[in-house]
């Protein structure tokens, strides 16, 4: 670990903290935490590929996502008995990040070739 | 004073994540996903919880992104094996933020 990982690493936490709470305060909550989430993962796909640092993989794409914030988001409804909105929120968020995902890893894969 | 608050917090948060996982792997990132759901559902529970607090303290404690990253390393090393991560991550996680809406 060299001296400049951490930094690099908490600049981009509050980038993508910054951003997915500016994104929450712009758009519905709810769909704007679908959005970093997924959006997260298709960089991280693409970052971990690619072989980019800590600072975009563990930094900005890890603060860009939350987990609290999808773990509160299901069970709320889930406490509301909204069992409905509550698997489509989160059967959304599990395919978005899974298809986003691989989509990144494809396009490192093509970029590197 | 709420910037500085969410800066720090954010970046502190993150850290903690980063070390934790670099040390300990996916274990330690489920364990920080758990603690953070957990953390949030029992503040939002008891009243407004601060923008520096959910957003950036325990937003950038936690990470959706990260688990991807857990689950396709896990499936390539043994297939099935990043799937049981990806359930047990969502059955725990989303049990602790219910288990805190329910205490808070």
């Amino acid at each position: 670990m060299t001296a400049r990982e951490p930094v690099g690493v908490v600049v981009g936490a509050i980038v993508g903290a910054g951003a997915r709470w500016a994104l929450g305060e712009v758009i519905d909550p709810d769909a704007a935490l679908l959005v970093v989430n997924v959006v997260g993962c298709l960089v991280i796909g693409w970052a971990l590929g690619a072989g980019h640092g800590a600072w975009l993989t563990a930094g900005l794409c890890g603060s860009l996502t939350s987990f609290s914030a999808l773990a509160l988001q299901i069970a709320v409804l889930l406490d509301g008995s909204s069992y409905g909105a509550a698997v489509g929120w989160l059967g959304a968020t599990v395919m978005g990040c899974g298809f986003a995902f691989a989509g990144g890893t494809h396009a490192a894969r093509l970029g590197t070739r | 004073m709420t910037a500085i608050a969410f800066v720090v917090l954010a970046g502190t948060g993150a850290l903690v994540r980063w070390q934790t996982s670099a040390r300990y792997g996916p274990a330690a990132t489920l364990a920080v996903n758990i603690a953070g759901a957990f953390a949030l559902a029992v503040l939002h529970a008891s009243g407004e919880v601060p923008t520096a607090i959910a957003a950036g303290g325990l937003g950038a404690l936690t990470t959706v992104s990260s688990v991807a990253g857990q689950v396709a390393a896990a499936e390539a090393r043994h297939r099935g094996t990043g799937a049981a991560y990806a359930t047990l991550t969502l059955i725990t996680g989303i049990s602790a933020a219910w288990l805190g809406l329910q205490l808070g």
